[in-house]
């Protein structure tokens, strides 16, 4: 599909804001209500960058994949900007009063105390040494006397069970 | 048949398994962009991982490490912290042919957040955004050109009306401006300067931009928009060539 190019520019405006509405109702099932990027912010960023880089956009494909795989780089990296901020930094006006950064620190170790207790003692001792120790599979079964497909098979669900159990207590994204 | 979910957990666990982020894994971000609510459950388990790697909950009881369990826990109440860039822009920013100078150059030295916050809202950035996003053509950016020469906005991308309207919000910009200046005796020059919008680099900005702060029409006897008084002198052209923008939350 060619356009001729002086028509580009208002069909590729017209087609983002066709998609405005699927994309805005991705990032709310990406981010969920509980997440701590607006989803607007990312929608906004995510419709400049398209006006921004519309000559790269090839007419005969379709947008809204498009448009999604970018909300999802734009989320992601804002989410791991915001995460790299120090707490209580003046880098954003008006950011909402935050707790210390001590006692944020105690309640997500508590958390995942509580999260790690409800594993069975074979699971979180293997997955504290993959994850904290870093040890490889074969060195953790010649540890614990395991195969190395036995420790493997641990460790897949012990990571499955933090998912799962930090649903059940309504864990936060 | 394999299902949604176990497509994700086994490319998340091959993930982990070589030291990598799921998040950074093309098959999870196939699987998350045809469900995105899985991300939730995904990032539950990558925050508990990340705090066992940390050491900062082990069975033990062992001391909080602030490194990576501070930076989980900051996630959850950054509250969209923004990375760059402290407030809101000042906007006004000008447009192709208009002679008015940003917010900045206005003589306020230390503004309020609310009070730039305000100007932000009413210069209705995204109402200027088809002029933000004009590039400049290169014959702006190379210096002294032949008076009267007409800056061309060929290159201009048109905003569908309604876009800026849905998308506005206060921003912070990060810009580089060219900004040539035309003399009566029909020289002119050129100045292309970086600068950023933020209630904490008004000054900063306004430094460049004062220098070419001819905010009314030569020969027009007109004061400026702003205020600035009548100006028989050097007629000033602004133009935003190229822009960054970061976010603040309403």
């Amino acid at each position: 599909m060619t356009t001729r190019p002086g028509t580009r520019p208002q069909a590729h405006g017209t087609r983002l804001l066709a998609e405005l509405p699927a994309l805005r109702r991705f990032l709310s099932r990406l981010i969920g209500p509980r997440g701590v990027i607006d989803p607007e912010d990312v929608l906004q960023e995510v419709m400049e960058r398209a006006l921004r880089y519309a000559h790269t956009f090839d007419t005969g494909r379709a947008m809204g994949p498009w448009l999604r795989r970018a909300a999802f780089r734009v989320y992601l990296d804002q989410r791991r900007t915001s995460e790299r901020l120090p707490a209580g930094g003046d880098a954003v006006a008006d950011a909402p009063a935050r707790e210390p950064a001590h006692t944020e620190a105690i309640a997500h170790r508590d958390e995942v105390r509580n999260l790690l207790s409800r594993l069975a003692p074979m699971q979180r001792e293997i997955l504290d040494r993959f994850h904290h120790r870093g040890q490889t599979l074969r060195e953790i079964g010649a540890a614990l006397g395991l195969p190395e497909g036995t420790v493997k098979s641990h460790l897949h669900r012990a990571r499955r069970r933090l998912a799962a159990v930090g649903d059940d207590d309504g864990g936060t994204r | 048949m394999t299902t949604t979910r176990e497509l994700l957990w086994a490319a998340a666990q091959r993930a982990w398994d070589e030291g990598r982020d799921p998040l950074d894994d093309p098959q999870v971000a196939d699987v998350l962009l045809e469900q995105p609510e899985l991300l939730a459950e995904l990032d539950r388990a990558r925050h508990a991982l990340h705090a066992v790697a940390t050491g900062a909950a082990t069975a033990q009881g062992a001391a909080v490490a602030t490194g990576g369990a501070i930076a989980q826990g900051a996630a959850v109440a950054a509250g969209g912290a923004i990375a760059q860039g402290a407030a809101v822009a000042t906007g006004g920013l000008v447009a192709q042919g208009d002679t008015i100078a940003p917010a900045v150059a206005r003589g306020r030295p230390h503004p309020s957040r609310d009070a730039v916050r305000r100007w932000a809202a009413a210069a209705l950035l995204l109402g200027a955004l088809a002029a933000l996003l004009q590039h400049t053509p290169a014959s702006a950016a190379r210096g002294d050109v032949a008076p009267g020469a007409p800056l061309a906005d060929a290159d201009a991308l048109p905003i569908p009306a309604a876009l800026p309207v849905a998308l506005a919000r206060p921003r912070v910009l990060s810009f580089r401006m060219s900004v040539r200046t035309e003399r009566p005796e029909g020289t002119s020059v050129t100045v292309n300067e970086d600068g950023e919008l933020t209630h904490r680099h008004l000054t900063r900005a306004r430094r460049p931009l004062a220098a070419a702060r001819s905010t009314a029409p030569a020969g027009s006897g007109q004061p400026g928009a702003d205020g600035t008084p009548p100006n028989n002198g050097p007629r000033t052209h602004a133009i935003l060539v190229a822009w960054n923008q970061t976010w603040t939350r309403p």
